[in-house]
């Protein structure tokens, strides 16, 4: 009797590639439908949104999925011209994984026409070019998105940034969360670098600003848990990677005298959760062996708080990963040669590092931290003097930037008789303050700022006009009174 | 220790099954050449009578024999496959059915009445090898240490699918437990495990009938998983002894139940290996079961005389386990020492994806190879030295493992052949 013959073993795991695809795509739909419910949902419901808005976070995900998997089916079918098993090579090829990723890690915002530009670059420069599925250098997500942001970033942040609409009526700052502690020279108490974006726990359950599928930690550690269950995942690269940032702020945060809330911010802010669990562990582009994995983990902690601290670009997640993602290459050479033997000298240099530069920033920072940073908001642009009236044309910090809110201030006898807003970029002052008494209850009490109750809905610029008034005060107290 | 890796047993098949017979084949035929490449010189011609247990050929670098498993004549010779699939030269033995010994040797009452080097001697002049699949001479293991210090039966079969240790265990624990005391009682050696898996109850309670009276011989369990039956890793679970190429190294000597049993029957009936256990099973096998057959024999028609094949549209006809078999193009397999499965089963399965780096392979190697990185280094053989290939013991792990279903032990016995 003939039989067929074949190569290799006879019993195989049940365990597939696209077993481990379908496993990634079950644990991102809590994630989707949260994002969904964020900010599709709760905007709708509360009235800020049209229907077309109210699906758009789906819209986005299953748009960049359609980009993504068009594109390769157009890039197979016209350009390589690859007919043989043409059927098996599109089921094979995985191509809207990157797509949803893409869409998870951009903000509700983002135009339908620059998620699809953005799509067709993920998977066309990030994967196709390098020969597909398996042998793409960079995470294709990733490429995407450095893509869009660098391309189409002020777009993005003009049509509302990280916000949305929901979000920003009730905003006490327009800023990311790192963007804020970036503003604030990295250091700050509780109340001014978490307290605007509500407590430790909302950032952990998702009630934050951020990219469509980044700000749930919850649900991502969920994930987690799920694709380490399911042996999906390289986990030590996870595990390795956030209790390296977790470290290293804890470090910089002891030197400052923060408490341990400081390095929990920094765990749960920016892309660091989601790039730590779906990003840096794709298995295309991270290292092989599981040692060389911890050692890899630790070097994107490093360049993330690299990033986070000593660079205006705060969140670098990203761009961590997409530079680490360069390096595997060398880590699997160095794994090649040294498989055999049990080497733990990189483990211990880069721990090292990691604690020289934590100490290096933490010492840095706080040199930097001085007391009369709020003076230095106050800029004077022009002071005319009339007899004992002295009238300042002054910009002062506000919501939005530094200089957001332009005021003329009349002082009579050392005594504030007139403040008047010639221009502010903060639209809080608009609809919050402007129809208000805050100004006259600010000039009635001068001397007494304290008493004044800051506008809620618009916390943080009335109270930018409150420092601003003693600012004012205090520049002409020290210029004019003996 | 080493990690063994859960891969299902896949036995329920003939796990049950008392062992049959069928040692009638029409013709044997005697291969000139091992799987392992070692020649064998034949020293009977065409036409001649050769009696049951008679020398047909030798190996003459280390006078090693191969005898014929049935009386009646030799006729013309030709060609066969063996288990490694490669054609081989055969002595052809026409079956007379006589069972004709030279002379006759009763049998043995007292086992242990044999000095070591009657022993030795006895176990070269009767062609016992390795049964587990080493195909490697006994003899010389046994004499590649002066003093033993331990005599491990490895008993794991941890391969899926094969249950003929099982099968002989449960069937004669009393014959192996009477062979192990022996065999330590001749070599002088002070104590004796046999190795099963933890998740054996049936046969722990079948040697726990009679091990009471052999205080030398004690049960000693091994981790449910594969490779788990790899003679480095039963000397570390048992022993918690490393060795770095031979247990004989460190003082231990490990054999299979198989090769323990034909020692049992060696010394008690005086005749040199002529019959194994083998299994034959799987999806394609109408009934399928654990068999004694004669050495020599012809697959294609034991698996007749056990009522043949169920029809199947792509078989496979695996010669050894699914997990370090091989997929022969027909089934006229012979019957060698080594033999200890045979596999007829659907070619279900999926054909490779593109590697995903997922790294599975690596973490599952028994000896801490990097299949992966041999696999995408296999054409740069600078690279390929520092993984150090030669050490594979071609489990098959990473084949098994592997998300994207690629053959990867393929790739690393490549490695292995250019390094």
């Amino acid at each position: 009797m003939e039989f067929k013959v074949r190569h290799g073993n006879f019993l195989k795991s049940s365990n597939s590639t696209n077993k481990m695809m379908k496993h990634l795509i079950i644990s991102l739909i809590p994630i989707i439908l949260f994002a969904f419910y964020k900010n599709g949902i709760l905007p709708y419901i509360h009235g800020y949104t049209n229907v077309y808005q109210l699906f758009k976070p789906l819209i986005m995900v299953i748009l960049s999925c359609l980009t993504c998997f068009f594109t390769e089916y157009c890039f197979y079918k016209y350009v390589t011209k690859d007919h043989k098993n043409f059927k098996d090579l599109i089921n094979n090829t995985y191509s809207i994984i990157p797509g949803i990723f893409l869409s998870l890690i951009l903000p509700v915002n983002t135009s339908l026409l620059i998620l699809i530009i953005g799509s067709v670059f993920a998977s066309f420069i990030g994967k196709l070019v390098y020969g597909g599925f398996g042998h793409n250098i960079f995470n294709p997500a990733l490429v995407g998105r450095l893509f869009v942001i660098a391309s189409y970033g002020a777009v993005i942040m003009s049509s509302g940034g990280y916000y949305n609409i929901y979000e920003s009526v009730d905003a006490v700052t327009s800023a990311t969360p790192l963007a804020n502690l970036s503003s604030l020279n990295y250091v700050g108490s509780y109340e001014e670098v978490v307290y605007p974006y509500g407590s430790l726990l909302d950032l952990f359950l998702g009630k934050m600003p951020g990219a469509l599928g980044e700000v749930s930690k919850l649900l991502i550690i969920l994930a987690f848990i799920y694709l380490v269950c399911n042996k999906v995942l390289k986990w030590r690269i996870s595990i390795s990677y956030l209790f390296t940032v977790f470290v290293m702020s804890f470090i910089i945060g002891i030197i400052n005298g923060e408490g341990l809330w400081y390095p929990t911010f920094h765990i749960l802010t920016g892309g660091l959760m989601f790039g730590a669990v779906f990003m840096a562990t794709d298995p295309v582009t991270s290292p092989i062996s599981n040692s060389a994995g911890v050692v890899y983990g630790i070097c994107l902690g490093i360049l993330t708080i690299f990033f986070r601290f000593l660079t205006p670009y705060p969140e670098g997640v990203l761009s961590s990963i997409l530079f680490m993602n360069l390096l595997v290459p060398i880590f699997n050479n160095y794994t090649i040669k040294n498989h055999n033997k049990n080497k733990c000298a990189p483990l211990i240099i880069f721990v090292i590092l990691a604690i020289l530069l934590s100490c290096y920033i933490g010492f840095n920072i706080k040199n930097n931290d001085n007391a009369s940073k709020k003076d230095e908001y106050l800029q004077v642009i022009n002071e005319t003097v009339m007899g004992n009236t002295y009238t300042y044309d002054i910009k002062y910090k506000g919501f939005t930037s530094k200089e957001s809110i332009e005021a003329t201030v009349t002082i009579q006898n050392d005594y504030i008789i007139d403040i008047m807003i010639t221009n502010t970029l903060d639209h809080y002052y608009d609809s919050h303050i402007k129809n208000t008494t805050y100004i006259k209850d600010i000039i009635n009490n001068q001397n007494n700022l304290d008493n004044v109750d800051t506008i809620s809905g618009a916390t943080y610029t009335s109270s930018y006009l409150k420092e601003m008034t003693k600012s004012i005060l205090k520049y002409h107290g020290d210029k004019y009174e003996k | 220790m080493n990690r063994v890796i859960e891969i299902g047993h896949h036995k329920n098949l003939t796990i049950n099954k008392k062992i049959t017979e069928y040692i009638k084949p029409q013709i044997i035929y005697i291969p000139l050449e091992s799987k392992n490449g070692v020649e064998y010189s034949h020293n009977v011609k065409e036409g001649d009578y050769i009696y049951k247990g008679e020398v047909v050929a030798v190996n003459k670098d280390i006078n090693f024999p191969i005898h014929s498993s049935v009386s009646g004549y030799v006729v013309a010779g030709s060609h066969k496959i063996i288990n490694n699939g490669r054609k081989i030269r055969c002595i052809v033995v026409e079956n007379d059915f006589k069972e004709k010994y030279e002379n006759r040797a009763g049998t043995k009452k007292d086992i242990t009445k044999y000095s070591k080097e009657e022993f030795i001697n006895l176990l070269r002049e009767s062609g016992i090898t390795g049964l587990g699949g080493s195909d490697f001479p006994a003899f010389i293991k046994y004499t590649s240490c002066d003093n033993f210090k331990y005599f491990i039966i490895n008993g794991v079969e941890c391969e899926p699918f094969i249950t003929a240790d099982y099968a002989l265990m449960r069937e004669y624990a009393e014959n192996l437990l009477e062979g192990i005391d022996a065999i330590l009682e001749i070599m002088n050696i002070p104590k004796a495990y046999i190795a099963i898996k933890e998740t054996n109850d049936v046969i722990a309670s079948e040697f726990k009938k009679y091990i009471g009276t052999y205080p030398n011989i004690s049960l000693s369990f091994v981790s449910d998983g594969y490779p788990a039956g790899w003679e480095k890793n039963i000397v570390s679970e048992v022993l918690n002894i490393t060795y770095d190429k031979y247990p004989s190294e460190k003082g231990v000597l490990v054999s299979n139940v198989s090769t323990v049993y034909a020692i049992y029957d060696m010394l008690k009936n005086n005749r040199p290996l002529t019959e194994r256990v083998i299994t034959i099973t799987g999806s394609g096998i109408k009934k399928p079961q654990n068999v004694r057959v004669k050495i020599g024999a012809l697959m294609s028609e034991i698996i007749e005389h056990i009522d043949g094949y169920k029809d199947l549209k792509n078989p496979l006809f695996i010669a050894g386990g699914p997990m370090m078999g091989k997929s022969l193009p027909t089934d006229d397999l012979l019957v060698t020492k080594d033999l200890n499965c045979v596999i007829v089963m659907e070619n279900k399965l999926s054909y490779p994806n593109v590697c995903i780096s997922c790294g599975k392979c690596a973490s599952v190697c028994p000896v801490k190879l990097l299949p992966v990185l041999i696999m995408k280094n296999i054409k740069d053989d600078k690279k390929l030295k520092d993984l150090d290939p030669k050490r594979c013991i071609e489990c098959g792990l990473c084949s098994y493992i592997c998300p994207s279903k690629i053959e990867v032990r393929e790739f690393v016995k490549e490695a292995k052949e250019r390094v």
